[in-house]
């Protein structure tokens, strides 16, 4: 399934704009040197980015926005893990900022986004479910 | 689930890829749910049945596992 596909070009694209804020950044804490290869980076990465995703694989299709149904899921399974991973890694480093009294209010942040977006998840998809019916009118 | 999926592509001579590109999904995909490791949705079932000209509860059975 190697075809045309523009969204190919929207995360290279990110990273690119992306990259080059950051690099951007680093001219202005650092100067023009450390700027170079942040920017450097970002444009190979992005490069790297747009050639892996024209790859005949799942993750081909994912980074290159053409997946099918069993990608889909298999990127929002993944996604899900990441989630999990980072709630929990979150949720540890509020209990040692607790206990060190460090500041909290990263981890509380963290915590409160994913929190946030699950309920807000729930509600856009779980409406989005109830319109779509049945896909087969007259099955 | 068990399903018919690979003996019926053997039947007419025609490649993964080439059922991939007929039913819109990748060749990765046709091959999970050739093995059994994927059960595709019902829609996605239905344009299976509907290319090798069959049905759905001719394709898949749902109570036979596919021995991993």
């Amino acid at each position: 399934m190697k075809s045309a596909n523009p969204g190919r070009l929207a995360a290279p694209a990110i990273m690119i704009i992306g990259g080059t804020g950051l690099a951007a950044a680093v001219a202005v804490g650092q100067g023009w040197e450390a700027a170079v290869p942040a920017e450097a980076l970002a444009v190979v990465a992005a490069i790297g980015y747009y050639v892996w995703g024209g790859r005949d694989s799942d993750f081909g299709a994912m980074i290159g926005r053409r997946v099918d149904e069993r990608q889909s899921l298999l990127r929002m399974r993944a996604q899900s893990l990441g989630g999990l991973a980072g709630g929990l890694v979150a949720l540890i480093g509020y209990i040692v900022a607790v206990a060190l009294k460090d500041p909290v209010w990263p981890f509380v942040l963290i915590l409160g986004v994913q929190a946030i977006g699950f309920i807000v998840g729930l509600a856009i998809y779980g409406a989005q479910q109830r319109s779509l019916g049945n896909p087969f009118p007259g099955v | 689930m068990r399903n018919r999926v690979r003996e019926e592509r053997s039947q007419r001579g025609i490649s993964q890829a080439e059922v991939a590109a007929a039913l819109g999904v990748s060749r990765q995909t046709v091959i999970s749910i050739e093995s059994g490791r994927y059960s595709p949705s019902l829609p996605l079932a239905f344009r299976i049945a509907r290319f090798f000209d069959s049905t759905v509860d001719k394709m898949f059975d749902p109570d036979d596992e596919v021995d991993p």
